[in-house]
């Protein structure tokens, strides 16, 4: 298996809402391709997933009862955001041309 | 008074008996800290007004002859569990100013004990790391040799421990990141089974592997704290409706017949040779006690470590994706939405974070999903299968914690490849979601604390503490 090339870097980067600059992207597609290798160990394993073969001993989605509980504070859920003038709203920058 | 020494339930007793008030207890700790933090670095936030507050409440309740277990026992908590109005950075800058608006699940079930938060401690940045080196913030130093890392990513609750700053703190394990550094540090760590402990409030990494838990002075004391914070939360659906019991209700009875499976994988040639011999020497102790030692194998061992990284790369991509500066964390510059996403996230994250997602991204895209992810989750299914096998012959696992004893700050830090690969003896634990808990075995010649795991059936705290217990009960003089 080829080591990861610095264009499919930039494809995952890309992905993964991340960018590098000229010298950084050199030095993670050679670290990339150092992990890719080591991961890579496991290609070989004849080994399929079994779908059906996972056991829930715990209760996946075993949902609460759905009952009104009251809301989290609004001054509190914004403290970490950057607000407009009221201080009601996440401001964000335009999303459109 | 020395606060490593003194187990909890001797700190309750003389609560209760007011031989030394929570302001005292609490005294005792910031002195150590005052007196010693500069050089160790345990803590990200110390939290001494505060702790003064829960001090007062605790001691109220004391008076009142109300006390709980863990009232006005002073802990520390690690940076990835959220503290209502106090910051929980998980040593990011991306959360640096972060203050949750709300409390982990864990941490409501301490607060309604009325334990003393003294501060949140230092960890590898996300909980990505085995040697708190990756924290944005500060380095962490081994109080048994401040040249070595103390290991992670709860390098700053086991340091914390160790230094007696706490008689007890709170960790999380994704792969190992509560038993490595108390191994590391020479203190006890228990991950409890996946399910036994709530996870709200916890800064997701590897949402399927991820587990809260104790590191303390021995396994009676992870076994109090986890009575106080193990059981069913309506907040996490993988969280186990279990009823609990006292998790320490084994100790003190004969391991007599009890037995231990030695997986011949675990001791080959990449593990070091001092650590060996003091597992092994242990194992022999146990024997010694009645113990049955049976030998077995766990063939896919070798696999753990890609198929580890690959899931749990995998679930962070995911988990980390939310952080996009919006509601919360660092908000970056730009002149558009993406371009501001891109610079929160770029100056956010530290390199070993973006490694992380870097591959888990790789791993789940097309093309590559079959050969890497879903191989990776066959492999945890054959993982698993070999467990359930050695417990099929015997009744816990019986493991060094790491192939080495604590290594030079600064000596892995640019190799992420031997970074990973020193987290073969702990990764399989959590892909199968089994309890375990770390004990120091002896020391190297160097004086390095050297740790073993007991791993346990799924929901059997019961017999790794038991067993614990009864290794410390008679060797700890010397540890």
């Amino acid at each position: 298996m080829a080591k990861m090339e610095r264009a499919e870097l930039l494809h995952i980067a890309q992905l993964s809402m991340l960018s590098f600059t000229e010298e950084e992207a050199e030095k993670m597609t050679e670290q990339m391709g150092d992990i890719i290798d080591l991961m890579d160990t496991i290609r070989d394993v004849e080994l399929e997933y079994d779908d059906t073969a996972d056991k829930n001993e715990v209760p996946y989605n075993s949902l609460r009862e759905d009952e009104a509980m009251p809301s989290a504070d609004t001054e509190k859920l914004l403290q970490n955001a950057v607000t407009d003038s009221t201080g009601n709203c996440y401001t964000i920058p335009k999303m459109m041309e | 008074m020395d606060i490593r020494s003194a187990s909890l339930r001797t700190l309750r007793e003389m609560l209760d008996s007011k031989e030394i008030s929570v302001s005292e207890l609490c005294g005792e700790c910031y002195k150590n800290i005052n007196a010693a933090e500069n050089e160790i670095g345990a803590f990200i936030t110390l939290t001494k007004d505060i702790a003064e507050e829960n001090a007062a409440s605790a001691q109220k309740r004391i008076d009142e002859g109300k006390a709980a277990f863990l009232t006005g026992i002073p802990l520390a908590v690690k940076d990835n569990i959220c503290t209502d109005g106090i910051k929980t950075t998980c040593a990011s800058k991306m959360l640096a100013d972060f203050v949750p608006p709300y409390d982990a699940t864990v941490v409501e079930k301490l607060k309604e004990q009325d334990y003393v938060l003294l501060g949140k401690a230092n960890m590898d940045e996300f909980a990505m790391g085995g040697s708190t080196q990756t924290s944005a913030f500060k380095v962490t130093k081994n109080p048994v040799d401040t040249s070595r890392v103390p290991g992670g990513s709860s390098g700053g609750s086991a340091a914390a421990v160790a230094a007696g700053f706490a008689p007890a703190a709170l960790g999380s394990d994704t792969g190992g990141s509560i038993r490595q550094p108390a191994a590391f540090c020479g203190v006890t760590g228990l991950k409890p089974t996946y399910g036994r402990v709530s996870r709200y409030g916890l800064v997701a990494f590897g949402s399927s592997l991820d587990q809260i838990g104790p590191i303390a002075n021995s396994a009676l004391d992870c076994g109090e704290i986890l009575n106080v914070i193990a059981g069913a939360d309506p907040r996490d659906a993988t969280c186990a409706n279990k009823t609990e019991a006292d998790f320490n209700r084994l100790a003190g009875k004969s391991v007599q017949g009890i037995k231990i499976a030695i997986p011949e994988e675990y001791y080959g040639e990449a593990v070091d040779g001092e650590v060996k011999t003091a597992v092994m020497n242990a194992a022999k102790e146990l024997e010694g006690q009645g113990a049955v030692l049976v030998s077995c194998k766990m063939p896919s061992l070798k696999y753990g470590i890609p198929a580890y990284y690959l899931i749990a790369c995998a679930e962070a991509a995911s988990n980390l994706s939310r952080y996009d500066g919006i509601k919360y964390g660092l908000r970056g510059e730009g002149k558009n939405y993406k371009e501001m996403i891109l610079d929160s996230r770029n100056k956010g994250f530290g390199n070993e974070v973006k490694r992380r997602i870097l591959l888990g991204n790789y791993a789940l895209s097309s093309g590559y999903f079959d050969a890497y992810y879903r191989k990776a989750c066959a492999l945890r299914q054959r993982i698993i299968g070999e467990y359930e096998e050695m417990f099929g012959s015997a009744d816990v696992v019986l493991t060094p914690t790491t192939p080495t004893a604590a290594f030079k700050l600064g000596s892995t830090e640019n190799d992420p490849v031997k970074m990973y690969t020193a987290d073969i003896m702990t990764v399989p634990v959590n892909i199968a979601g089994l309890p375990a808990v770390s004990v120091p075995c002896g020391k190297t010649a160097e004086g390095l604390p050297i740790g073993m795991s007991i791993v346990g059936r799924k929901f059997d705290e019961y017999t790794i503490i038991q067993i614990a217990d009864a290794y410390q009960r008679t060797c700890k003089e010397g540890l």
